[in-house]
């Protein structure tokens, strides 16, 4: 017992020195890291509430896009046509994102739509939704909408990188709180019942419609606030960058790598594949166009060959089997198989 | 009117075989390994890629190619599956198959991209610009033959899946897995065979398409998605409907494509889908 709370406190010091140096990171690296910084923030906070849905309550939720999409377009939608401010357009698109996912949700419900076919329902969803925005002109139709750039805090505009980075902090920051929260609630335990057997779930008395309703909202949120951030970072929106389907399997992938249903996954992820998908890139990206993509491809595959669980899944592992071994032969029995 | 109606159902119905034919090989896929395969699309880019190149290099005629694109890809999904999607079908993680596909999927869209870059080729057989009239209604040569040839293989392959032995037990493992395996058959062989030839049938469709298509590192995804949409259409697992799905979203695209504004071309596929979903959703043809 008192080894735990000591592993407890150590992994607590860790993460505030973690959150410390993050704190510090714009006085620390160069305006061309802090913008890659900023880019894994905003893929930690994307893939984090992939995860909710997908790895925690077991959804194959190809439609994640849509959530992100919506986020960008209905906050910028309002500040260009009506000047009302991001601020308030992004709770604007967490309402929006979260009805279309209800409705999406309760539809495949009602269908009995399952594991698989859930995916690809979700999927046609996206592409609906992808094709109508790009043929409505007030959204800009294929061409995207521009936001002007300024410096004016009240409108979600800044002048440089940093206090995008400060926001950007926050707001995964709490996405990765917010799926520690569910996880150690009753809630998360549904979710888990629901991933682990929908049929015992609903036999226990879980109300797996409620249940499900309430994961894709979770979920919904922190995607519509990372939509609103990317289209005011950005500056630029169209539907392919914000509702493309590469964009979902592209957080697939990650979540993958870093292990579904787990609370750092994604966030290891996106530290470890994004500042070398850029290396790469300004490696090789120059001449052979494609390149880092095919090296980051492989890097997935091996991952999901070799560990299953993802990184941090492998890692536990492995360090559950280091602290059985230290702890003596008593407790070997406890070796997860 | 009437005309631009009737040669947009005949240009539907041959884009639909060709829809058709490519969803086959996922669902045949689907059926026997339970993967949903993500790169399904990229193989077909692969497949027009190597009648680009044996046309470029060699000046080989693109329907010729066909004897050259088959095996490659036959050899290439084999190895794929040997190495990738076995060692994770055993294990029962389905989900990371699909993982694995989609991670195939970036692999092979952005070779392509390296070797080809992201320019438009095209490919000219003696046959891309000959057409031919029934009654007033003009119909491409390519697309006649494109249709023919799904034909003559829906045939070829509805004899395999129903007349031989290898065919019982493909559709033995899509019934029932385990008693399957009971009764004697090589899970393994037949999984391993039918994903090679699910994904080597890509490396006729893709020199069927070549003559009249512009081949681009992306040109693959559209099939994907498509099948997807023709999977659930016809419900999931079934070859037949399959092939009529594929029909429908062909000619759901092609009036798509005449009768309404550019971006907007898709959505005609999209709403029959989504229709579909509402009123049937086990699909026009799925049992359950």
């Amino acid at each position: 017992m008192i080894k735990m709370q000591s592993v407890s406190r150590a992994r607590f010091i860790a993460l505030c020195m973690g959150f410390l140096v993050l704190i510090c990171l714009p006085a620390l690296v160069s305006p061309y890291w802090l913008r890659i910084f900023n880019f894994i923030l905003m893929w930690t906070l994307w893939c984090t509430s992939l995860n909710i849905s997908m790895g925690m309550t077991g959804m194959f939720n190809m439609g994640h896009v849509i959530n992100i999409g919506l986020g960008a377009y209905t906050s910028t939608y309002l500040f260009l046509n009506f000047g009302i401010s991001p601020w308030v357009g992004m709770v604007a698109g967490c309402i929006v994102s979260a009805l279309i996912a209800m409705f999406i949700t309760y539809v495949a419900f009602r269908y009995k739509i399952a594991h698989l076919a859930y995916g690809l329902i979700t999927m046609g969803f996206a592409f609906i939704v992808m094709y109508i925005i790009s043929a409505i002109p007030a959204l800009g139709a294929i061409n995207g909408l521009n936001i002007p750039r300024k410096n004016d805090p009240f409108m979600f505009l800044f002048g440089d990188s940093v206090p995008y980075y400060y926001i950007i902090l926050i707001f995964a920051a709490g996405t990765i709180a917010l799926y520690r929260v569910i996880d150690k609630q009753k809630l998360g335990i549904y979710f888990k019942a629901i991933r682990e057997n929908e049929k015992a779930a609903e036999a226990s008395g879980i109300n797996i419609l409620k249940y499900k309703l309430v994961s894709s909202v979770l979920s919904a949120i922190p995607a519509a606030i990372g939509g609103t951030f990317y289209a005011q970072y950005i500056g630029f929106i169209d539907p392919h960058s914000t509702m493309g389907i590469m964009l979902v399997v592209q957080m697939i992938l990650f979540t993958a790598v870093g292990g579904f249903g787990l609370l750092w996954g994604p966030t290891v992820a996106c530290f470890i594949l994004i500042p070398l998908g850029e290396k790469l890139n300004s490696i090789l990206g120059v001449e052979y166009s494609g390149a880092p993509q095919i090296i980051y491809g492989i890097i997935v595959i091996a991952v999901i060959l070799l560990m299953p669980d993802g990184i941090v899944g492998w890692l536990s592992h492995q360090w559950s089997l280091y602290r059985n071994r230290s702890v003596g032969s008593d407790s070997l029995r406890e070796i997860p198989s | 009117m009437l005309i631009l109606i009737g040669q947009c159902l005949i240009q539907g119905l041959m884009m639909g075989s060709i829809f058709g034919f490519v969803t086959i090989g996922m669902v045949l896929i689907y059926r026997v390994t339970k993967l949903l395969n993500f790169s399904h699309g990229a193989w077909l880019m692969v497949a027009m890629y190597i009648s680009y190149i044996l046309f470029v290099k060699f000046r080989i005629e693109p329907y010729l190619s066909v004897l050259i694109a088959f095996p490659a890809l036959f050899l290439l999904a084999a190895l794929v599956y040997y190495v990738v999607m076995r060692p994770l079908g055993m294990k029962g993680h389905i989900i990371m198959m699909c993982q694995v596909s989609l991670g195939l999927l970036w692999i092979l869209e952005n070779s392509a991209l390296l070797v080809f870059k992201a320019d438009y080729r095209s490919v000219q057989s003696v046959l891309s610009n000959s057409k031919f009239y029934i009654g007033p209604l003009i119909i491409k040569t390519p697309l006649f033959i494109a249709f023919l040839t799904v034909g003559i293989i829906a045939i070829v392959l509805g004899w395999v899946l129903y007349k031989t032995d290898f065919g019982l037990s493909v559709r033995a493992i899509s019934q029932h897995e385990e008693a399957a395996k009971l009764m004697g058959i090589n899970i393994g062989r037949v999984q391993l065979l039918v994903f090679a030839i699910g994904i080597a049938i890509m490396g006729i469709a893709g020199p069927l398409l070549v003559p009249w298509i512009v081949i681009t590192p992306h040109a693959g995804a559209e099939f994907t998605f498509l099948g997807f949409v023709i999977l659930i259409l016809a419900g999931l697992g079934n070859l037949n409907g399959a092939l009529i799905g594929g029909l429908i979203i062909g000619i759901a695209e092609s009036f798509g494509g005449t009768f309404m504004p550019g971006a907007l071309a898709s959505v005609p596929a999209y709403v029959i889908f989504i229709l579909v979903l509402c009123f049937r959703p086990q699909g026009l043809f799925g049992a359950r």
